[in-house]
Formats: structure tokens, C-alpha cells, sequence
């Protein structure tokens, strides 16, 4: 059961990266552009969803460490939230407020920047924490672990098609 | 500021934040279906338009609401440990599934956004549906947890670890029914105020050709019609959830009404405030046997007061005051949509009505706010009601959070970035606002 549990989690974690680290290098290569509208728009936030699924996973069946996480992934972690919003800002004026109609500016640089903190971040928290996954003495939360498999894997059966979809096409 | 009122500022903003974001796209899909419905049934494709209009609007709220929400959720894990060791293991379902119903919102209103000029009529309506089931059941979900919060049932506290736990138990509380259907209701409510307000702001406008002002006004009028509705229904809620918190959770009912002596024919007091020296009321407007009535519909109904308990477990009795301004607020935003459609509706046959329309709609434009200030009210009024507690008599908040990390130093940056994410949204929603009417008005 755990094992199955890891894999799942496994799976949406390489979701996340995969789609996140498209997004990455979107927002840099439109910073070549002289107007700057290429960009991911609808499914932005069902790539960020994947992550919150992912994270809320893991912290629900390893509770018990919790409070060692909160103490040695603090500053890259809120960092990482910070980044995450002011990149939701500025996607809101770039994308909707100026629908990418204007030419390249300082926003468009921090937009950029402001995956490259959360990548980083990301890789720094996450580092701390599989440390601390080996070498901590812990339970993993069975309890519930059957409800997140089933609603994990129903989740992505029904979402993959139209993800896949929606990343390769943009609109249908 | 020390650690403990910075950690409690800090998720007080956060969720003050958040709810704004989260009512608004769970009323918004409601409105979107609505009226893409009745666009469709009439062949109104300006009506067409403007639903559209509405969805770029829902993916601004969604990604604002989106990210206020994971900021929540890593707050909950860094600053409030102590209270996520104990629910995560209880409750962490509801959590998942909160994930799992947005990711289903999301996915399909990228759908319902990419698919309006590939398809057509009822079929890209249907698209819409699970829009509003992801965003209604993401707001069941979570509004469990708070239930639980205080309810704590399904699980036994040995050596400070949850054990025995019983998930569905936990999570199915009546305090938890209550809430959910008091607070969905009055998302709707607010969401349709809101709306209302700001097509009233344009609909009796000058500058509006005759067909945008039918347009407009109809929409406002049926926005109003819904608004009243939930508006009732969310009070009925409202007073089922006192009858209730006269019963399991007294304190807190004490404290919404000042109330301190135990006992029949208890009053209602509007305004004031309780001495502490004396536990008297002071000022206000007290209403004889009214509290006893409204809990138990005779005057010979004992409410217990907050002689009860010792003051150290009493919540902050600002409670008070923030109650009477939410029913304040509460009556007029279910009389502002009501005097609006009453108006509207017999204006042919009373014709002296006609010269009341435009003031009243100025009146629905002006209250637009109301149904957000209601929301934000009922919540601090919830989380401040439980204190001392993080979950009723079981942890203390002053014992959930984190004693560890440095709250203080980080904590100022989130209240600035929440207001760099609510300006850009406001922003974005203004220019979709704007090119949405610009068409509808002569230049």
C-alpha cells in the first residue's frame, strides 16, 4: 500500500516538474520576443494545483513530521510562496490587465525570474526534506491512505486527456 | 509583536484574503451556468458575451484564489504544526479532496474558457457544470474541517497523538452540515450582490444605448432575484446554526450576545458591551425574552451564559460587535435586492414606482460590497467565537503554533504581497469589466 502510495505521488510530482518546467522556460524564451504574449494561460493553475495535491499528500500521512519539516524547510519554503505571489500577480497584468500587448519590460524579467526562485527553492526544500525522510525515525499516516490512492488515481484518469490536450494545443 | 500574535495575524490575513477569492469563484460558476442557460434558451448571444465576459473573470479569481490557498496550506504545516500533527492524520482527507475537487475546476474551466468558439449551445454549458461542482465541493470539503475544528469527534487524544480515529465521523459533524450550508448559500448571495451591484452601476446609465440599458437591467433583476433567495436561505442556516450553538458550543453564543447569567427569559442585546468588573451590559439596547425566543421559541427557553465558564476560556467578546454588524448588514443586503425587484416588477402597474427605480438601483450599486463584508464578518466571527481554541478542547491555539522559526521577520512580507495580488486582480478584472462594456455604450 505504501509503495503504491509512493508511486502516485511520484507520478503527480513528475507531472508538476514536467509542466512546470515548461512554463519555466516559456516565461524565458518570451523574454526574446519583442511582444511578449506567449504563455500558458488556462492551465496555469491546474499545473500549480497538481503541486498542492502532491504536497497536501505527503504532509497528511507523514504528520508526524511535520513539525521537523516546519523547522528545516522554513526559509526556502516561504520563499518559494512568496515567488508563487508575485508570479500570479504578474501573470494577472501581463496576461489579462495588458494581454501581452505591450513590449518587453521589467515585469516580464521578474515574471521570468520569479520561476526560476521557485525551481530553485523547490529543489533546495525538497532536498532538506528526502534528507530528513532518510535519516529521521517516523510512521507514514496509513489511515487515509486508501482515499488519497482512490481519489489520486480517478483525478488522473479523468484529468490527463484534456492536461495533455490543453499543454500540446493550447485551445482545443 | 511577539510570535504568538504574529502567527495569528499572519494566517488571519492570509484567510481574510483567500475568502474573497474562494466566495467568488464558488458563486461565480453558479451565475456563469445561469445565464448561459437563459442565453441560449433566448438566443441572447450579447447575454452570450457577456457570460464569456465572466468566465476570463472566474480564471483571474481562480489563479488569485488558487495561490492564496497554497499559501494557506504551507502556513498551516510551518507556523501551525502542532495543529496539522493532530488533523492530518483525523481530517487530511478533507484536505486531499479540497486538491482534488480544485483540480477538477480547473481543468474544466480551462475547457469551458478554451472551447467558446468551438462549441456551441448546450454542450459547452455542460462543460460548465463540473466548473461548479469542483468549486462548491472544494468549499464542502474544507468548511468539514472547520466543523471539526469545533466538533472534534472521531478520534481519541493518547500521549498527545491522535488514535481510534474515525475519519467519516470526524469529518460528518452537525456542526459541520450547518456551516457549510450557511456559508455556500451566502457565497452565492454575495457573489450575486456583488454582480448585480456592478451592472446596476452601468445600467441606468446615460451614455447606455437602449439595448445595452434592457440588457443590463434584466441582468440586474434576476441577479437581485437570486441574491434574495440565498440571501434567505443562508439566515434560515444562520439561525439554525445559533439554535444548534445554544446547545454544543453555549460559550460561544454567550459571547456573540454578551450574555453572562444562565437562564429563562433571556434578552437580546443590541450594541453594548459586558463590564468584566460587574458582568453587566452596558449600553446598548437590550430586547426582554428575545434570546429566548430566537433559540428556543419561549421565553421559559434557558440559555446558558458565560458565567459558565471561568473568563480565561472565554473568546473575545469583540464578537459582539462584529455580530451585530454582520445582522446589520445581513438585513440590508437581503432588503436591498428585495426593494429593487418589488420595484421592477409592479413599476408598469404602479407607475409611480418608475421614479424609485433609478435611486434604488443606485442603492444595489452601492451595496454591492455588502455580501463580501458579510462573508468576512461570519468567518472572523467562527475562528474568534473558538478561541482559546485551535480545536475545541483539545489544543489551545497558543499551543499549535510553531515556537521554532522566526514568524515575526517573514510574517510583514505576506500582508504586502496579498495586496500586490489583490491590486493586480482588481486591476485585471477591471480591464475584462471595461472591454466587456465597451461596445454596450456610445463613445
Amino acid at each position: 500500500m505504501i509503495v503504491a502510495f509512493y508511486s502516485l505521488m511520484v507520478v503527480s510530482v513528475l507531472l508538476y516538474v514536467a509542466a512546470f518546467l515548461y512554463e519555466t522556460w516559456t516565461s524565458v524564451i518570451r523574454l526574446r520576443k519583442k511582444r511578449g504574449s506567449e504563455f500558458v494561460h488556462a492551465t496555469w493553475e491546474i499545473t500549480h494545483t497538481l503541486l498542492v495535491v502532491t504536497l497536501v499528500a505527503f504532509l497528511m500521512t507523514h504528520s508526524s513530521l511535520i513539525v521537523d519539516i516546519a523547522k528545516i524547510a522554513f526559509i526556502p519554503l516561504f520563499i518559494v510562496v512568496f515567488a508563487f505571489i508575485i508570479r500570479a500577480a504578474l501573470f494577472l497584468v501581463l496576461f489579462y490587465a495588458k494581454e501581452g500587448k505591450a513590449n518587453i519590460g521589467w515585469m516580464d524579467y521578474l515574471f521570468a525570474g520569479t520561476h526560476i526562485v521557485i525551481l530553485l527553492g523547490l529543489v533546495i526544500a525538497i532536498i532538506q526534506v528526502v534528507w530528513l525522510l532518510l535519516t529521521a525515525d517516523y510512521t507514514v499516516n496509513t489511515v487515509s491512505m486508501n482515499w488519497y490512492m482512490a481519489g489520486l488515481i480517478g483525478l488522473l484518469v479523468v484529468c490527463s486527456a484534456p492536461l495533455i490536450k490543453l499543454y500540446r494545443t493550447k485551445n482545443l | 509583536m511577539n510570535q504568538e500574535m504574529a502567527s495569528r495575524v499572519l494566517i488571519g490575513d492570509s484567510l481574510g484574503f483567500h475568502i474573497i477569492f474562494a466566495l467568488l469563484s464558488i458563486g461565480l460558476p453558479l451565475m456563469m451556468l445561469i445565464f448561459e442557460f437563459i442565453a441560449i434558451r433566448t438566443r441572447n448571444s450579447k447575454l452570450l458575451d457577456h457570460v464569456k465576459g465572466w468566465s476570463k473573470i472566474m480564471v483571474i479569481l481562480a489563479t488569485a484564489g488558487v495561490v492564496s490557498g497554497t499559501l494557506i496550506a504551507m502556513q498551516f504545516s510551518l507556523i501551525w504544526p502542532r495543529f496539522m500533527e493532530i488533523a492530518g492524520p483525523v481530517v487530511g482527507p478533507a484536505f486531499m479532496f479540497e486538491g482534488y475537487f480544485f483540480l477538477l475546476e480547473a481543468i474544466f474551466l480551462a475547457l469551458y474558457i478554451a472551447s467558446w468558439d468551438k462549441i456551441k449551445g448546450y454542450r459547452h454549458l455542460l462543460i460548465g457544470i463540473p466548473v461548479a461542482i469542483g468549486a462548491i465541493g472544494s468549499a464542502f470539503v474544507i468548511t468539514l474541517v472547520n466543523g471539526w475544528m469545533s466538533e472534534p469527534l472521531g478520534f481519541t487524544m493518547v500521549n498527545g497523538e491522535p488514535t481510534n480515529i474515525n475519519t467519516l465521523q470526524a469529518l460528518f459533524t452537525q456542526t459541520a452540515m450547518l456551516k457549510i450550508a450557511h456559508s455556500v448559500l451566502a457565497y452565492i448571495a454575495a457573489t450575486a450582490l456583488l454582480m448585480g451591484g456592478v451592472y446596476a452601476f452601468f445600467a441606468y446609465r446615460k451614455k447606455a444605448t437602449a439595448a445595452t440599458k434592457k440588457l443590463y437591467q434584466t441582468i440586474v433583476y434576476r441577479l437581485m432575484i437570486i441574491s434574495a433567495v440565498f440571501t434567505v436561505g443562508t439566515m434560515l442556516f444562520g439561525h439554525a446554526s445559533a439554535v444548534y450553538l445554544a446547545e454544543n458550543e453555549p460559550v460561544k453564543l454567550a459571547a456573540f450576545e454578551v450574555h453572562y447569567n444562565t437562564g429563562a427569559n433571556a434578552p437580546l442585546t443590541v450594541g453594548g458591551s459586558l463590564n468584566r468588573e460587574t458582568n453587566e451590559v452596558e449600553g446598548g439596547i437590550q430586547l426582554p425574552n428575545m434570546l429566548s425566543y430566537l433559540v428556543g421559541f419561549s421565553a421559559d427557553t434557558e440559555v446558558k451564559g458565560l458565567d459558565t465558564v471561568p473568563q480565561s476560556q472565554w473568546p473575545p467578546l469583540v464578537v459582539h460587535t462584529m455580530f451585530d454588524i454582520k445582522m446589520a448588514a445581513a438585513i440590508l443586503m437581503l432588503a436591498v435586492p428585495v426593494v429593487y425587484v418589488l420595484i421592477v416588477t409592479f413599476r408598469d402597474k404602479i407607475s409611480w414606482l418608475r421614479r424609485f427605480e433609478r435611486p434604488s438601483a443606485l442603492v444595489v450599486a452601492a451595496s454591492g460590497l455588502l455580501g463580501i463584508i458579510v462573508v468576512e464578518l461570519g468567518w472572523m466571527i467562527a475562528e474568534i467565537g473558538r478561541q482559546p481554541y485551535a480545536i475545541k478542547g483539545v489544543l489551545m491555539t497558543i499551543d499549535a503554533f510553531t515556537k521554532d522559526n522566526d514568524v515575526i521577520t517573514i510574517g510583514y512580507l505576506f500582508p504586502v504581497s496579498f495586496l500586490i495580488l489583490l491590486l493586480a486582480s482588481l486591476f485585471a478584472v477591471f480591464v475584462v469589466i471595461n472591454k466587456l462594456k465597451g461596445k454596450d455604450f456610445k463613445s
